[in-house]
This record gives structure tokens, sequence and C-alpha cells, in this order.
């Protein structure tokens, strides 16, 4: 059960050095695909 | 369907249930049983939360909503990313920070024992009716497509469920949850080849676009300001409130994330849900065009659910049907030209043909919106009690007349599997909340490790059981779909308001949020009865009410911060 407390408290950011990066990469890639989609089907 | 669908649909069933079983037998103690010994990866907490929140209803209606009304369904989930985000923030550090195993725990730390049991409370009850819809929705559409029996569907839908989430608790749950969606991605990526392949034999896939736009099909943003409007950008902005609620506070979420191995994994499974809803929900919406365009060439029938056509036939309005389906046919002639017209003025690049083309697809379109109004109001006085809305029925009845057999008994199997992964969740949120909340913190403190492992599965075969019985004896017709949606809005506005307060007005003590919860449980309720607004809002209304009243409370009260 310890193992298991010590294990969860982890937080470490991978890849990047901040989750502000990560909460950004969400909204922008989000906004690019909704955006691509709605533009492309607008232009056809 | 014939034996080769019977074999794989029972194959992928059997061998993903029985791995789950497998694998997940013997959890030894609570926190192994209802938290999986917090060994979730964040790709199983990710397609975890992603299956609970696909039900079978997510892929059955859908497609057929944008076969009907076009991808604008899609804005309803563009807020998402952003819930995502703040439930990283905010909602998961405090989750492990407490060693919570389930949201309501948390309030009890935060405030008190009245005001983590009303949560509970509130949750049991909404979570619970839901769970029968999530068994019952599925079966009966599959139950009148295929003729099976509606009780016998219920039952071994609900009976599977049961059996390894008793079994194996979360940790069955998350296991089988990575296999379901597997096999679910898998199987809509063969189906969208499959109709790519079949649509651009006559024209290429870039025409048929244009025939989809020509038929409003492709609206994917409304910009126009219309409360009025069930789904554009700004009525958007107010389900960010239903997806705080949803995946924030209701245990068959959280139980999802808390049982990360980590902060860390937990957050980079919301994570990717939030980078991958939104273009799933897209493209399951692009699968219900592509059937739209498949349509086109292989006519569609006026009205999908075949067995509501029989009745109609069988009745006194036999003739008025007939007559309404002759017109139909003529339309479906018509619109065919239209869009021949249409791609031969795209080809050549005459741009007033194409305009006129344009006009008169949109002009046919009009015609056979009011002749399918026309039918719905001879469904309606065939019989009152029949279903009038076909959108449920659109996919499957693409399923079950147009693909090879063995790929039907897939996407059978993924339809239950879309129940049983929502269902699995929900029972083991409901079994966690009863043993926790209710029996380990009320009823029985005295107990072991071993008594509470006992009674968790205990709980889980009762909730199952119930689920069961509500979905199969209870006299349900398809309005309970809706019913249940509105017992969410009336509850999950409330139980939110309460999270928020604990989250972000750290002045706001015990006294003040359990007054403002209860008062505003009762405002929502009278709302509703008093058909004020549409029942969505009745989360906002909720969410506000509990902050607004709660902030209140506790500034006129001098004894309250004493507490």
């Amino acid at each position: 059960m310890s193992d298991v407390v010590k294990n969860t408290t982890d937080d470490s950011c991978p890849v990047f050095r901040s989750w502000n990066t990560w909460y950004i990469l969400v909204i922008v890639v989000n906004i690019l695909v909704v955006l691509t989609i709605y533009l492309y089907f607008n232009s056809l | 369907m014939n034996n080769i669908d019977w074999i794989v649909l029972f194959s992928t069933v059997t061998i993903i249930v029985g791995y789950g079983i497998w694998k997940t037998r013997g959890s030894k103690n609570i926190e192994g049983y209802l938290l999986g010994g917090n060994e979730a990866k964040w790709w199983t907490v990710g397609l975890s939360v992603m299956a609970t929140q696909a039900s079978a209803i997510t892929f059955l209606s859908t497609p057929g909503q944008a076969y009907h009304d076009g991808m604008g369904f899609a804005q309803f989930y563009l807020m998402l990313p952003v819930a995502m985000i703040i439930i990283c923030i905010t909602f998961i550090p405090l989750y492990y920070k407490m060693k919570v195993y389930t949201a309501y725990e948390f309030l009890e730390g935060r405030f008190d024992l009245k005001t983590r049991s009303l949560t509970s409370f509130l949750f049991l009850v909404q979570r619970g009716l839901a769970t029968g819809i999530t068994i019952y929705a599925p079966a009966i559409i599959l139950s009148s497509v295929l003729g099976w029996n509606l009780k016998m569907t219920t039952i071994a839908t609900g009976v599977i469920a049961i059996l390894y989430t008793v079994s194996g608790g979360t940790k069955a749950v998350h296991v089988t949850h990575r296999h379901q969606m597997t096999v679910i991605l898998l199987s809509l990526f063969v189906i969208f080849f499959l109709l790519i392949n079949n649509i651009t034999e006559t024209y290429s896939l870039k025409e048929n676009l244009l025939i989809a736009k020509a038929n409003e099909k492709l609206n994917v943003l409304n910009f126009e300001f219309d409360l009025s409007e069930r789904y554009n950008i700004w009525t958007s902005m107010a389900a960010i409130f239903l997806f705080l609620s949803y995946f924030g506070t209701d245990q068959s979420q959280v139980q999802r994330y808390i049982s990360g191995r980590s902060i860390r994994e937990s957050r980079l499974g919301l994570i990717m849900n939030g980078m991958m809803k939104v273009p799933l929900q897209f493209f399951i919406l692009f699968l219900g065009v592509l059937v739209f365009l498949f349509y086109q060439i292989h006519d569609a029938p006026i009205f999908f659910n075949q067995n509501v056509v029989e009745q109609v036939r069988a009745s006194d309005y036999q003739s008025d049907f007939n007559n309404l389906e002759k017109t139909y046919t003529g339309l479906l002639a018509d619109k065919k030209e239209a869009h021949a017209s249409l791609i031969s003025a795209h080809r050549s690049g005459n741009k007033t043909s194409y305009q006129e083309a344009s006009q008169s697809i949109k002009s046919i379109r009009t015609q056979e919106k009011e002749l399918r109004k026309n039918v719905r109001g001879l469904i309606e006085k065939a019989d009152s009690t029949l279903e009038t809305n076909d959108k449920d029925y659109v996919f499957i009845s693409y399923i079950l007349e147009h693909l090879p057999n063995g790929l039907i008994g897939l996407l059978l199997a993924v339809i239950f599997f879309a129940a049983m992964s929502s269902t699995s969740s929900e029972l083991n949120a409901l079994a966690s909340t009863t043993t926790v909340d209710i029996y380990k913190r009320i009823i029985n403190q005295q107990g072991s490790e071993e008594h509470y492992l006992k009674a968790s599965k205990m709980l889980t075969l009762f909730w199952g059981v119930v689920a069961i019985l509500f979905a199969s004896f209870a006299a349900l017709h398809e309005n309970l779909i809706q019913f249940v949606n509105i017992i969410g809005s009336i509850f999950y506005g409330t139980i939110l308001g309460i999270f928020l307060v604990a989250f972000y007005i750290k002045e706001v003590q015990a006294r003040a949020v359990f007054i403002a919860g209860v008062i505003a449980q009762l405002l929502v309720i009278c709302i509703y009865f008093a058909d004020i607004v549409p029942y969505l809002w009745l989360n906002i209304i909720g969410a506000m009410a509990v902050i607004i009243m709660a902030v209140t409370i506790e500034r006129i009260s001098p004894h309250a911060t004493k507490e």
C-alpha cells in the first residue's frame, strides 16, 4: 500500500518542461482540427 | 446475419471478456478492486475514459444524426478539451492529495459528512437510473432490427458486463475497455474505407463532398446567436458545465482516472481524451455523411425503422403511406438527376449551372423534409406509441443490409462492447460509491479489508441486477432515454456547484454549501416542473445557484466561518 501511495504522487511532466505546454498543445491541436475541417468544407 | 456473423460476434465477445476476467482475477483488497491497485498507465486511463463516455447509442445515433442534420452536432464537444484541462489542473491533484476512492469522499475532507452523503446520494439516484437505460437503449434497437427477444438481449448485455465487473473490479473494466476500444476504432476505420470505396464508384470523393455540401451535411460551425438552436458555437460554451460535471464529479469517470498509476498518468490520460474526442466525434459524424452519400446511390428507405413501417402498413393508413412512398421515390429520382447536374456543372466549370443545380437540390431537400414530417405524422396517427424518430436506425440498417457477412458480426460486437463498456464503468462506480461513501462510512466502519472487498462485489452485483430489472421489466419506451437525460440535468448542476465551491471558493464552509446545495436542488426541481427553460440549461442553473447561495449564506451568517 505504501508503494502505491509513493507512486501516485509523481506529477513530473513528460516530454515538455511544464504541463502548461501540454495544455496549450491540446487547445492548438483542437483548433487546428476544427479550423482545417471547417475551412476545407467551406472552400468546396 | 448468418452463421459467420454469429461466430465472429460470439468469439470476439468471449475472447475479450474472457481475457479481462482471467487477467484480473484475484483482487485481495478493496484498493485493488476499486482503484485497480493504481496500476493504470496513461493510455489505459485515456481509452477507459473514452470507452465509458461512448455508449452504444453514440455509435448507433451519431451517424444517424449526421445523416439527417449534418455535422453540426460536433460543436457540442468543442469545449470538452477545455474541461479536460481544468480537471487536470484542479481536480486531479486534489483527488490524489486526499487519496480518495470516490469523488464524494473528497467533499468530507473539504466540508463535512452530510455534504459528502448528499452528493453521493444524488449521484446514486441519477446514475442508478441511467445504467438501466445504457443497457436498454441499444437492446431495443437491436431487438427491433434483428427480431431478437428484447428481454434476452437486455439480460445478455447486462449479465456479461456484471460478470467481468464483479470478477475483476476496476482492473477488469480497464483491461476490457482497452481491447473493446481497439476493436471499436478498428471496425469504424474498416467501415470508413468500405464506404469511401463504395461511393467513389460513380463520383470522386471531392465530387461526393460537393453533393454532401449541397445537401447541407457539411455545416460544421454555426456562428449565429440563437439560443433556440440546440447546436451552435454559443450553446456549445454552455456544454462546458456538463463536461465538468460529467468528467470531474461523476464517479463513473472519476474512478477511471484516479486509478491511474500517478497524477502524471491520469493527466496524460485526460490529455489524450482532450486531443482525441473532438476528432473522433467528427470522424463518427463524417461516417454518417458517408452513409448519406451511399444512400444517394442505393435508394434510402423513406423511414429506416422497418418494424414501424410494417405496423403502419398493417394499419388503416396503408394507402396514405403508399402514396407518400410513391412521391418519395419520385423525389429520389429528381435528386439523383440534380446531383448529376451539379457534378456535370462542376466538371465543366459552369458556375451558373452549378448554382441552379444547388438550388434545385435545396428545393428537393425541403420537399423531402416535408415528406418525412408527413410520414412521422402518419406513424403517430397509426399508433401514437410508435417511435417517430428513425435516426437510431440509419447506421444499423446500413450495417445489416450492406456490409459483408463477418463484418456484420464484428460491428454487432462493437455495439455490444460500447454498451458493456459504459455499463461496467457505471456499475463499478455505483458499487464504489455505495461501499465507500455509504456502507463503509456510515453503516459499518469496523469491517476487515476482506469484508469490504466482498461487500464491493455484492454491491456491483446488486446494482447490475437493479439495472437489468429496470431495463427489462419496467414499462419502458424510448422516451425514457430523454427522461434519464433530464434526471441527469436535474442533479448534475447541484453536484458540480458543490464541487466548484469546494475547489475555488475557500471562504465557504460546510454549513453554507450544504444549505445552498439543498435549496439549489429544490429550485432546479421547481424550475423543471414549471417548464421555464430547456432541460439542458438546468445544469448551469443548478451550479450557479449553489455557488451564489453558498457565498451569500457564508457572508450573512456570522457563525458559519467558525465551523
